[in-house]
């Protein structure tokens, strides 16, 4: 590039700035590859979490915030060019809010819902994940009013309210096409044995055009023998969140196999 | 009524009781109408006192369920919904009305969705004497999540 970048001298990583010119001169299929963007995303972190923080206080469980902003920064790290002449930091922090910006209205509370009841259904998320950890499996609403030393009506009125969340399916989102398919080789996913499936040559494609992580998450509910929690327990987000994303996106493959728009 | 089943399982009439332990919903057999039985079913699971992910599952299961028959329902039919609560937990049911003899395929992406979340899942199709074919499905809501 013949145009200096007159930004880098302000970028809080210059030692970053080697590695990304490593990784962006190296082969696709190099191996070296791998370990150096793990690099990059073990030092951009804190940023990612910096950024999650702005976030918090909204009805969303910080994991689930800090989780959904280390997807932006890895699709960040994914789609940084240093050819470009731009620094890091400033092509990352709007695509890590871009990536937050996406789950709140893809996850966000669709119907006014008073501020007790959004606080109640935190509470009822924090306290499932302690429990969950404790018991090795999902609390039911009675050991959730233990815990949290709420009334079992409010915590099945709490319960409910997380329907809110769910957004109507005529404005569910299109999910971005351009996310890159990274995350599913850190989640473990198992090979689908969907050949019984009659459909399963229109699953197939469907499964594949899924953002990694909804597609991770449907292999391991439906064809991983897998429970929510601990699919929650692998992915690192809220069982609360693996519910709504397993939810949204079988209402999007059973419309797609219906051949709706 | 035209709406009682053939096999004696009589939709109540207005005045007489339920058993204590049944929750029914009738409503239109549309797409539009899901949202509301699935509401129902995270209630009546977690009155049963059922994990959260068995709670999950069995709102996930209830909208497949009615999926599957409100794509083969007649227009304009309606679907009833029923939960039937015992201590082994929660028998799900719904039943529609349909021109098709045929009940939807056991082996679609959505059946194996809902025999991954439920259990004992039925489907059958019988000539209903008011015209066309009663298509009832029913599952029972695990009340421990299984993989």
């Amino acid at each position: 590039m013949n145009r200096p970048s007159p930004v880098r001298h302000r970028d809080e990583y210059p030692h970053t700035v080697p590695l990304f010119e490593e990784l962006d001169g190296l082969p696709e299929d190099d191996p070296r590859r791998t370990a150096l963007r793990a690099r990059l995303v073990t030092e951009f972190l804190p940023v990612a979490e910096h950024i999650a923080a702005r976030f918090t206080g909204r009805g969303e469980p910080r994991e689930d915030l800090v989780q959904v902003a280390r997807i932006g920064l890895i699709n960040a790290i994914d789609r940084f060019a240093p050819s470009r002449g731009s620094d890091f930091l400033s092509f990352a922090v709007p695509t890590i809010m871009g990536e937050l910006r996406r789950h709140f209205r893809d996850t966000g509370w669709s119907v006014r819902v008073p501020r007790r009841l959004k606080e109640l259904h935190l509470a009822l998320s924090r306290g499932s994940g302690e429990l969950a950890q404790s018991l090795g499996r999902a609390p039911t609403p009675t050991e959730l009013a233990e815990h949290l030393g709420l009334d079992l009506a409010d915590v099945h009125e709490g319960l409910l309210a997380g329907h809110a969340y769910r957004p109507l399916s005529v404005d569910k989102p299109v999910h971005d096409e351009a996310e890159p398919l990274v995350l599913a080789d850190t989640l473990g996913e198992e090979d689908p044995e969907i050949g019984h499936i009659e459909d399963h040559e229109a699953l197939r494609p469907l499964l594949r055009a899924l953002p990694p992580r909804e597609r991770a998450i449907v292999v391991m509910r439906f064809f991983g023998g897998l429970t929510q929690t601990q699919i929650a327990d692998r992915v690192g987000i809220s069982q609360m969140h693996v519910s709504r994303l397993l939810a949204n996106t079988l209402e999007q493959l059973r419309e797609q196999l219906a051949g709706e728009p | 009524m035209n709406d009682e089943g053939p096999a004696g399982r009589a939709l109540p009439s207005a005045g007489r009781l339920l058993d204590d332990d049944a929750v029914e919903l009738r409503l239109p057999a549309t797409t539009h109408q899901i949202p509301l039985v699935r509401v129902l079913a995270q209630a009546v699971a977690a009155r049963a006192d059922y994990g959260l992910d068995a709670i999950a599952d069995a709102k996930m299961a209830v909208d497949e369920a009615c999926a599957q028959v409100v794509g083969s329902a007649s227009p304009e039919a309606a679907m009833t919904c029923r939960f039937t609560v015992s201590p082994a937990g929660i028998r799900f049911s719904v039943e529609t009305v349909t021109g098709n003899p045929r009940p939807p395929s056991e082996r679609s992406f959505g059946w194996h969705v809902l025999t991954t979340l439920a259990a004992n899942a039925e489907v059958r199709c019988v000539p209903d004497p008011g015209g066309g074919y009663l298509l009832t499905l029913g599952i029972d809501l695990r009340r421990e999540a299984r993989g």
